[in-house]
């Protein structure tokens, strides 16, 4: 279960639903004032911050390791023996 | 000695008072600044003009009694204002319309620095503080509760001001914690009327740092929200978020 190895449609999958669970907690932030429930607006502002927050890192780290995996080793021909 | 000098309900005209009404009212001059010394200052703020249509005039007029009784309910050491801006003789409501008694002007000031929207008022605002006048945005009195009264019936704001009233007098200051005012968990002016169908409208205590900056933040993504426009299309998926106007 390396990072490195995730089939991109995890990440879209992930993406998908972190980006709804986040426009819905910025909505709710939105839609009232914040004096009404000022520790419910600090909720749904952290979870939309924090979930974006989240799937950036992770989709950074995913592509770095990429990178570092898919880097091919520098060319070392093998000597060849001549009998 | 101040206590026995200004009455429960402070009325502020322009001039000389030539009000006749109960010994515990002494009227103060139009621009005469609110008296210290009290223990909570109940404000009745009309910021809306339509109110002062002459159609309302019968509305406006039941409101101020019902004021002025509550004014006098609270005692002595709580101060009920309502601002004046001319001489208001007793009965002024048979002689002159109440756009020529009642100063929405100041009411206003108080509307746009403490963010009610005159259009759901008027508004009766308690505060444990005495609101510095000349100062009133960035100097908001701790503890503060704001009733809605736009929405409610002649009957339902005597309920709210005799529960206001019995909230003032049985628990003095502790108005704007208990009972009906909780923080996070608003209080609707109905709700304390015992009708729970109208939304609250109630802040009360200082609001903290945090709580502000959250609200600053809420105003920033908001204001970005409705200054952006973002349009995607990707073949299947297409979509388009356009700035939202302003509905009158």
């Amino acid at each position: 279960m390396r990072l490195a190895k995730w089939h991109p449609g995890k990440l879209i999958l992930l993406w998908s639903w972190g980006g709804l669970i986040a426009a819905l907690s910025l909505t709710h932030f939105l839609s009232t004032p914040v004096k009404n429930s000022p520790g419910q607006h600090l909720l749904s502002f952290s979870i939309a911050v924090l979930l974006l927050l989240a799937l950036s890192i992770l989709t950074w780290c995913w592509l770095s390791r990429r990178e570092e995996t898919t880097r091919s080793p520098p060319f070392q021909p093998k000597e060849s023996t001549i009998d | 000695m101040l206590k026995l000098l200004f009455p429960a309900l402070v009325l502020a005209v322009s001039a000389t008072p030539v009000l006749s009404i109960p010994q515990t009212v002494l009227p103060l001059g139009n621009k005469l600044p609110i008296p210290s010394g009290y223990k909570s200052y109940s404000f009745f703020l009309i910021c809306n003009p339509e109110w002062l249509d002459p159609s309302k005039s019968a509305d406006l007029t039941d409101l101020y009694n019902k004021f002025l009784a509550f004014g006098r309910s609270i005692g002595d050491d709580q101060a009920a204002v309502w601002f004046w801006k001319t001489q208001v003789p007793q009965g002024w409501e048979k002689q002159k319309s109440p756009a020529d008694v009642i100063d929405v002007e100041r009411s206003i000031k108080f509307c746009r620095a403490w963010n009610l929207a005159p259009s759901e008022g008027p508004y009766l605002v308690v505060t444990a503080a005495k609101p510095d006048e000349s100062n009133l945005a960035t100097a908001i009195p701790d503890g503060r509760a704001e009733f809605k009264l736009g929405g409610l019936k002649a009957t339902e704001i005597s309920k709210l001001l005799g529960r206001l009233t019995d909230a003032l007098l049985l628990h003095k200051t502790e108005l704007w914690v208990s009972p009906f005012a909780e923080m996070g968990k608003p209080t609707s002016a109905a709700a304390l009327a015992g009708d729970q169908r109208v939304t609250p409208a109630i802040s009360v205590g200082a609001t903290a740092l945090w709580v502000r900056l959250l609200a600053v933040t809420q105003e920033i993504v908001g204001e970005f929200g409705c200054a952006v426009s973002f349009k995607l299309d990707a073949g299947p998926v297409s979509a388009d978020v356009k700035p939202c106007k302003n509905t009158p």
